[in-house]
């Protein structure tokens, strides 16, 4: 008898950590990122360590993706329930110094690498018919325009519109969401937060104050629990208002 | 002072589903026209004893936010969470528009929330205790149909009031709407009976047939802190509908 897993990516740090450590205490979970070191140190701080599994890999090189969960899940007698792609980078490009490399490998952990993943998932012969719910952890950046932030926004946009369609292919047996978040201090902009005229950029434009980590995992857990099981296909903006607020400065603008 | 959920449109459908969830760990003011039904929602919670009605008719709005200032000073409460789940749904064709009716689904659906936030927002009256505002629209404000666009224009309206509404009471406030599609209650009961129709609910919904308890776990999420970083936001719950139009 094979046991129920909620795959989470980028469980090393940022929102995946923090949705691991949310999650832990009801499920069991295999959490994929690139570093040894910090994921153990993730399972450990989560509850119940021991029913937890570690999967070690780098999602910005796509080959072997599937075959490499599909043998995990064997050798564990595992099949996933949920899956949490939360692995994801960002890098500031300008159109006029565009990297093409660089945007490659930008794709290929924000987006492409969930479709490999979801692959295997949806394959009865390897995951048995047991996935229920995907959600994906996208951004407002997909929404509000920033200058540099062209390629990430693009990938950001690719994973809604993804989730949009598996939402209609996959039903009714699985679910797929996006959750987009505003701008939350993680390991991927401390240096940012470190700036304090960003910092009162962020609490200038997020009607709620400051937003965290914590707050993206809380609609992750709604998500990926029964509770949606009607709610499909859509994105759900963690934002703490961003979205629907127009700057004082936009005004002065006008 | 006892700090209450307030839910308008709590004797029946997706108001008293909201009412039943939220009972266990709530103190509820529940509001509607029909004072018989309402009773029997509040019988049928968990610990009736502990919950409030008020039987107000909302399509009349004279006097709706003195009445509810009154009704938190006379029972010394102050509201924390307004759930607006009273609404009123008609087919209007715009050949035979009757702006009459028109009137009423806009003061029902859209104004006496207006009237009622006015107090909940007011120091004085409620002592600064309101943390959520949660709308039910509709899915039919994104989607066009034949003879819905009194309906759909109530919750578009709805929609939008809430987005500046949500930039006003921030952060002591959050404000958002929760849009359903179809689903079976006492306001559409009569077209569950024709097999033709239930048929075509199901081929246009991919997550097959909701429930009013769908649209009760969402708004419990959205009136609880687990939410606490969202506001101005338009939550579908729909089966996959909008995904698949």
């Amino acid at each position: 008898m094979s046991e129920n897993y909620t795959l989470i990516t980028g469980a090393s740090s940022g929102f995946g950590k923090s949705i691991a450590q949310k999650l832990a205490p009801g499920r069991r979970l295999i959490l994929a990122g690139r570093s040894d070191q910090k994921l153990e140190a993730v399972r450990k701080s989560c509850e119940a360590p021991e029913k937890h599994i570690l999967w070690l890999r780098d999602f910005t090189r796509l080959d072997g993706i599937g075959a490499e969960l599909t043998s995990l899940l064997a050798e564990k007698n595992a099949v996933v329930e949920n899956f949490v792609h939360s692995a994801g980078i960002i890098s500031i490009q300008y159109a006029r110094a565009i990297e093409m490399a660089s945007v490659t490998q930008l794709f290929n952990v924000n987006v492409f690498s969930a479709m490999e993943i979801i692959k295997p998932l949806v394959q009865k012969k390897v995951n048995h018919g047991a996935l229920r719910s995907i959600t994906f952890i996208s951004s407002i950046a997909a929404r509000v325009g920033a200058s540099g932030y062209s390629v990430y926004s693009a990938s950001k946009g690719a994973v809604n519109s993804l989730s949009l369609s598996l939402a209609v292919e996959l039903a009714p047996a699985v679910r797929v969401n996006a959750v987009l978040p505003g701008i939350v201090g993680t390991e991927m902009n401390t240096t940012h937060f470190a700036n304090p005229e960003f910092v009162e950029f962020v609490k200038a434009t997020h009607p709620l104050g400051f937003g965290k980590p914590e707050d993206v995992a809380d609609a992750v857990e709604f998500l990926t629990s029964d509770r949606s099981r009607w709610i499909t296909g859509q994105e759900i903006v963690v934002d703490g208002g961003r979205c629907v607020f127009a700057p004082p400065r936009a005004v002065a603008a006008n | 002072m006892e700090t209450c959920t307030l839910i308008t449109g709590a004797a029946s459908g997706f108001g008293r589903c909201v009412a039943q969830r939220l009972a266990p760990t709530r103190k509820l003011l529940l509001a509607d026209i029909n004072a018989e039904k309402l009773e029997a929602v509040k019988n049928s919670c968990a610990s009736p004893e502990k919950h409030l009605l008020w039987t107000r008719d909302l399509s009349r709005l004279d006097g709706i936010g003195e009445e509810l200032a009154g009704l938190l000073t006379a029972k010394n409460i102050t509201i924390e969470h307004f759930i607006h789940s009273a609404g009123i749904f008609g087919i209007q064709f715009a050949r035979a528009n009757e702006m009459e009716f028109v009137t009423k689904m806009f003061n029902v659906n859209l104004f006496s929330a207006i009237e009622i936030i006015r107090p909940l927002t007011q120091k004085r009256t409620n002592k600064g205790a309101l943390r959520s505002i949660t709308l039910i629209s509709s899915l039919n404000s994104r989607l066009g149909a034949k003879g819905y666009y009194a309906y759909a224009a109530s919750k578009g309206a709805v929609n939008a009031y809430a987005l500046s509404l949500a930039v006003e009471l921030a952060p002591a406030v959050r404000v958002n709407c929760v849009l359903p599609s179809i689903i079976e209650t006492e306001i559409n009961q009569e077209h569950f009976t024709d097999p033709n129709f239930i048929a075509s609910i199901k081929a246009s919904h991919p997550l097959g047939l909701g429930r009013p308890e769908d649209i009760a776990d969402t708004v419990e999420f959205l009136a609880s802190d687990r939410a606490r970083w969202i506001t101005g936001q338009e939550i579908v719950v729909d089966g996959g509908r909008f995904a698949s139009k």
